[in-house]
């Protein structure tokens, strides 16, 4: 993409370079091109599981081919433009604008600006409405196409949940276009808005063009179908059988240090545990299993044909994997002779996951990660978070025993009905923590001892329990930070916060409507970029963007609906619904819990609709958990 | 006591193409992983956190290729040169190419450190064809003179250093092709002492052209390549 010259000029070239092993490149004249687009930077998006699966997806046809793309870095960046080089696929260095389908990842608000970067420096027109002839189809898909609307101005379409069997469909209708709309180059106007009316019958794609807008008695613009070519609810695509579907075997192993640079199998997808503040726990259920002996034989072809010495378990809920502990000695017996780690990103807080991290880390001991979510009791049953204070205690207890000597908690402020004692309660526990690692570590050990707490702001999301809510109010935020700043004085624990001026954009981006395309545009023009990296986010620029469209960025943060409040994301059924969203909303003002149907049964969380033996997956059977 | 036997397979390979702008780190994490996938009987050192004992004679910059790097992989068996070859070059792109492998076994742990000087090739921009003459002038000069400083920067600090002593041979030829600038092939220092970096030649050189004529001679840099480590 870089010419030499420009190569030597730029920070970590390597991202730039393509040709990595197992890179996988189709000869020309294949019948689809697309370009699968990360919209970050190669480290953040070559540590993406989603992006290999859908590179396999397409790539294991025979009529199409797909390459990745990912966000250069503002040194790069700048270069392309000064030079008039256009953005282009690793594989095969073919501009962006000449694919057919250009597929871009929303993993989360911040990355928005980035997006619109990625379209701009291939030459694409920004808004969909600007794309009249033989442009690519711009698609979206992840968690924030869910409420596509924010960027709606954006893509062409948007696949909304699983997109393994989607985009399958997606490029056979490509593939198999009568001649009339096949050839992209002369494509009409009039052809282009015929393609995207076919797409749109495809199930699980919203094409924004087709609904017009009507304002919400709250204000909000809410789409409506503009006519029975477009459904007047988007379904949520669900694979029901994982073990059916396509899987990376040979990844594209990236050239330089990826932000999770192993290997991966995907143990589990969904969660049913029902932590009502949790996005991804409501819109990807049900909880669905990869068969164990699959898996040992995917991890072992994985690990063969790519070299790592570590692989990642995959999963919102690692432990829940219904054999975990024998998935794990399997993997040992496997992996271990050819000096393979084996690890897991998420664990619960309880005894058994301390245990298996034990039987993860037999040599090595590096932090644990525990996430309480919430200090007191009342909060952690008011977001459903199925943890007490004695589970927290016993694991760290446990942790410690077997060597453990960093810890690492996860919390959340600015919780619905929050109050300061709430909040303190955070401080009490790690003083509890404290007390476990004096009691359990030696006198040394206990001196070296480190325990990190990283606090975040809630941020509501769509399709939860809390979407109606808005943000807490900042000033509050910054008040219960200092109290905890406060009271929390040993120099064993650091704190760290999120900075709540970004919580309070993607609070705003989250629950947005359409009018937020214009204000992400203004901001985008106004140098807006790389959000979600700390430094390189300014928000007093996007409080301008906001003002610039007479919005107010914290009151679109705030905004508080009621329940009865027509929602600009009702346009995308997820599975999960409204009136159970509803019915744990009031569950969670009064602080009772909601079980997981694997254990209890079913809840009635609406997914028997999509998925008629919903749960597929249930405890009654599960073997002996260690 | 009997001394341990080692055993280490010595293998010549290219950096090139595209592949010259990987990290010194990034090399050494693909060479790793390549011979994970040949399925080679690398060792690993003890302790908590095991790696794969794989040496590397001297890291290239990031965007110098290299025309035959050294490294030096211990293994747990003695192998053949041939079998190692094989099943190397399978598992490396055409830019990272295994060129020959060689097989040692003893008590010797360290077989790259003996070396001292590498050889180097830098193409210049075209635009240096015309200042031929006088680019000539000042490499006999540099090479006449007793000591050569040049500013070398480190993460801490930076500071004045004599690189003469460590330039062992320095030439320029001419391309004699079209659109193919003059190169300059030097002879360079590889001990931590002596050590001298190409770069830093080509700076001395600029700065000698400043002293001799107030026509402009670009030295403009198009590629490095090391040739050979002796």
């Amino acid at each position: 993409m870089l010419p030499d010259s420009l190569l030597q000029q730029v920070e970590t070239p390597a991202r730039y370079l393509g040709g990595e092993w197992n890179q996988i490149v189709k000869p020309a004249g294949v019948g689809v091109r697309m370009a699968i687009c990360y919209p970050d930077t190669y480290e953040v998006g070559m540590s993406h599981a989603g992006l290999h699966i859908l590179y396999e997806v397409a790539n294991r046809r025979p009529d199409a081919a797909c390459e990745r793309v990912f966000l250069p870095w503002t040194d790069a960046i700048a270069l392309m433009r000064e030079h008039e080089i256009p953005l282009a696929g690793l594989e095969t260095r073919t501009p962006l604008r000449d694919f057919d389908l250009v597929g871009i990842t929303l993993q989360h608000e911040l990355t928005y600006t980035n997006v619109l970067a990625l379209l701009d420096l291939s030459g694409i027109p920004l808004r969909a409405a600007d794309r009249t002839g033989p442009e690519p189809l711009v698609v979206a898909g992840g968690p924030c196409a869910f409420n596509p609307e924010p960027m709606a101005d954006f893509f062409d379409c948007f696949v909304i949940g699983d997109g393994e069997e989607a985009l399958d469909e997606l490029l056979d209708l490509l593939a198999d276009l009568p001649q009339s709309l096949r050839r992209r180059a002369d494509r009409t106007h009039a052809q282009r808005r015929e393609l995207l009316q076919r797409i749109a019958s495809l199930e699980g794609v919203y094409v924004p063009s087709g609904y017009r807008l009507r304002p919400s008695a709250e204000g909000l613009l809410i789409p409506e179908s503009r006519g029975e070519q477009y459904p007047s609810r988007v379904t949520r695509r669900v694979v029901r059988d994982l073990d059916a579907q396509p899987y990376p075997l040979a990844p594209v192993v990236p050239h330089t240090d990826a932000i999770h640079d192993r290997a991966e199998i995907e143990i589990t997808r969904g969660c049913t545990r029902g932590c009502r503040f949790c996005q991804a726990g409501m819109v990807y259920r049900p909880v669905r299993e990869r068969d164990l002996d699959l898996l040992v034989e995917q991890a072992d072809e994985i690990i063969r044909s790519t070299g790592y010495d570590e692989l990642s378990l995959l999963s919102l809920n690692c432990p829940d994997y219904t054999r975990i502990a024998p998935l794990i000695d399997r993997l040992h017996e496997r992996l271990g002779p050819r000096r393979v780690s084996v690890g897991m990103p998420s664990l619960r807080v309880d005894t058994f996951s301390v245990g298996l991290a034990e039987r993860l880390q037999r040599v090595r001991k590096s932090g644990l990660t525990l996430a309480p979510e919430a200090g007191s009791q009342r909060m952690r049953d008011i977001i459903n978070k199925d943890v007490t204070a004695e589970d927290l205690l016993s694991a760290a207890s446990a942790a410690f025993r077997s060597g453990w000597q960093r810890l690492k908690l996860y919390f959340m402020i600015g919780l619905p009905r929050e109050t300061d004692e709430d909040v303190l309660a955070i401080a009490d526990l790690i003083d509890d923590v404290l007390a476990v690692a004096r009691r359990e570590l030696s006198r040394a050990a206990y001196g070296r001892f480190k325990l990190s707490a990283s606090i975040n702001a809630l941020i509501p999301k769509p399709h939860t329990p809390f979407q109606w809510l808005g943000t807490a109010d900042p000033e509050d935020l910054q008040r219960r930070r200092e109290l905890l700043y406060g009271r929390i004085t040993d120099r064993r624990v650091s704190l760290s916060f999120s900075d709540f001026d970004a919580t309070m954009l993607e609070a705003a981006l989250a629950r947005g409507d359409r009018g937020l395309g214009d204000v992400i545009l203004s901001a985008y023009r106004a140098g807006a970029l790389f959000d979600g990296w700390g430094e390189k986010f300014d928000a007093e620029l996007w409080r301008r963007a906001f003002a610039d469209h007479d919005l107010d960025l914290a009151e679109c943060a705030r905004q508080f609906l009621p329940t009865s409040a027509e929602l600009p994301w009702d346009v995308i059924d997820a599975g999960v619904t409204k009136t159970f969203l509803e019915a744990e909303f009031g569950r969670a003002r009064r602080a009772e819990p909601t079980p997981d149907c694997r254990e209890a049964g079913c809840v009635g969380c609406g997914m028997r609709r999509l998925v008629p033996d919903c749960p597929p997956i249930t405890w009654g059977d599960r073997g002996e958990a260690t | 006591m009997e001394p341990l036997i080692r055993h280490f397979a010595i293998v010549a390979f290219r950096k090139a193409g595209p592949l010259r702008f990987l990290s010194h780190l990034d090399l050494a994490r693909a060479i790793d992983r390549a011979v994970r996938r040949a399925g080679l009987p690398v060792k690993y050192s003890q302790g908590f956190n095991p790696r794969a004992q794989i040496g590397f004679a001297s890291a290239l910059p990031v965007g110098v290729a290299g025309e035959r790097e050294l490294c030096q992989i211990e293994l747990e068996r003695p192998l053949q040169a041939g079998d190692v070859l094989r099943a190397l070059s399978e598992q490396l792109p055409p830019d990272l190419a295994v060129i020959d492998v060689g097989v040692v076994s003893g008590p010797k742990r360290k077989h790259l450190s003996g070396l001292t000087r590498a050889d180097y090739d830098i193409e210049l921009a075209p635009s240096a064809e015309s200042g031929m003459h006088v680019l000539a002038e000042a490499i006999e000069r540099l090479m006449d003179a007793g000591t050569v400083t040049v500013l070398r920067e480190t993460t801490s600090r930076t500071r004045e250093i004599d690189i003469r002593p460590g330039i062992h041979s320095l030439e320029v030829h001419e391309s004699g092709s079209e659109g193919v600038g003059p190169r300059l092939c030097m002879s360079l220092a590889l001990q931590q002492d002596s050590l001298v970096k190409p770069l830093e030649v080509v700076e001395a050189i600029r700065r000698q052209l400043g002293d001799l004529t107030d026509r402009r001679v670009d030295l403009d840099v198009r590629r490095v390549t090391r040739l050979v480590l002796h």
